[in-house]
């Protein structure tokens, strides 16, 4: 059995709850910057689609939008799983958390394998970024530098997503080893906002990159 | 009770229900997201619908399953902070493409393609030149 949850308090900190508050405010502020990182491609998408908004549209509709629209289903189903998680965590039923935590694992792979599916796909159409556009149909500027949004949002995500599954698994052993109480639940609780943060981010890239035509 | 000890306890009461109903929710307007961009709206709005669907699918993910419904102080703010300087630089990038000169944007841009291809033709072309051997003439050679 782990230490109490009192063991956790470190000596600056006045009592759990407040550490816990911090811990949050902390994470909070660091996801706030994740934001801004993908909002500088956000913005050169914006300024793109403003000057091409017809090769934007018609470049939109050669991506694989079945495999976008499963992915959006996948993380949607996942935030669900992963926020199940915290919820048990804190009930105390750390297996149970554990399990589901890994269910959003599962997903996560399942949404790295779609990708590198989808990429396959795009790289023999010729769908790639810059100068090396080689697609029967789609050439052009507009169609350029869609396609290189395109190819340097999603790839950003994927990262971010890996990421978030090495979280999980960190955070769903110590789950397993029955770490977390109503008390104590920060390290699941932040590693599930970021887990929600890339299933945000991904919200945003969808519309704008695949429904676009 | 602090504002750390409110926040614990607004954490608390959401709960399992609302979790799958926000669920249902974000799997909705996803749906609904899909199915209008096949309607083939009007351009301006059908990226208006998009983004204000997946401002709304964005306020559930945060408010429900990250708990900002119950996070109190300056979390709220640090979002805000960001979600707030980003908006202003797209649309203050828009507004500078915007009020340029046309020709002022990338040559292969609509805009600038418009503007050029709407100047008069110019009062004279250039001769061919007959003679492409020869050397040019040069006042002092």
């Amino acid at each position: 059995m782990s230490a109490p949850a009192s063991a956790r308090l470190q000596q600056h900190f006045e009592s759990l709850p407040k550490q816990a508050h911090a811990a949050r405010l902390g994470m909070w502020i660091f996801l706030a910057t994740e934001l801004l990182l993908f909002g500088g491609l956000f913005v050169a998408y914006a300024a793109y689609r403003y000057l091409y908004a017809a090769e934007f549209a018609r470049a939109s509709r050669h991506l694989v939008t079945w495999i976008g629209t499963t992915n959006t289903f996948v993380l949607l189903t996942s935030s669900l799983v992963v926020a199940l998680a915290v919820h048990f965590a804190r009930h105390g039923r750390g297996r149970l958390s554990a399990t589901m935590l890994a269910v959003g694992l599962g997903l996560g792979l399942a949404f790295l394998g779609l990708k590198a599916l989808e990429y396959a796909i795009d790289v023999r159409e010729g769908l790639l970024p810059v100068r090396f556009l080689a697609h029967r149909e789609l050439s052009g500027g507009g169609a350029a530098v869609f396609l290189s949004l395109y190819w340097l949002m999603t790839a950003l995500h994927a990262v971010h997503v890996t990421i978030g599954m090495g979280v999980l698994a960190f955070v769903a052993r110590l789950s397993w080893r029955g770490v977390f109480s109503a008390e104590y639940d920060t390290p699941i609780e932040l590693g599930a906002m970021y887990w929600h943060l890339v299933d945000l981010i991904w919200i945003f890239l969808w519309p704008l990159l695949y429904l676009v035509g | 009770m602090g504002v750390a000890q409110q926040e614990h306890e607004a954490s608390a009461r959401i709960g399992l229900a609302h979790y799958v109903a926000a669920w249902g929710a974000l799997l909705a307007l996803a749906l609904a997201s899909f199915l209008l961009s096949r309607a083939g709206l009007p351009e301006p709005w059908s990226l208006i619908v998009a983004l204000v669907i997946a401002a709304v699918k964005a306020a559930l993910v945060l408010l429900i399953f990250m708990h900002l419904w119950a996070h109190r102080g300056a979390s709220r703010l640090a979002l805000g902070v960001a979600t707030t300087f980003i908006v202003a630089l797209i649309l203050l990038t828009i507004a500078d493409l915007a009020t340029r000169f046309p020709i002022a944007n990338p040559p292969e841009s609509p805009r600038a393609r418009a503007r050029l291809e709407s100047l008069p033709p110019p009062p004279w072309t250039p001769e061919p030149n007959q003679e492409p051997d020869r050397q040019p003439h040069y006042r002092n050679p």
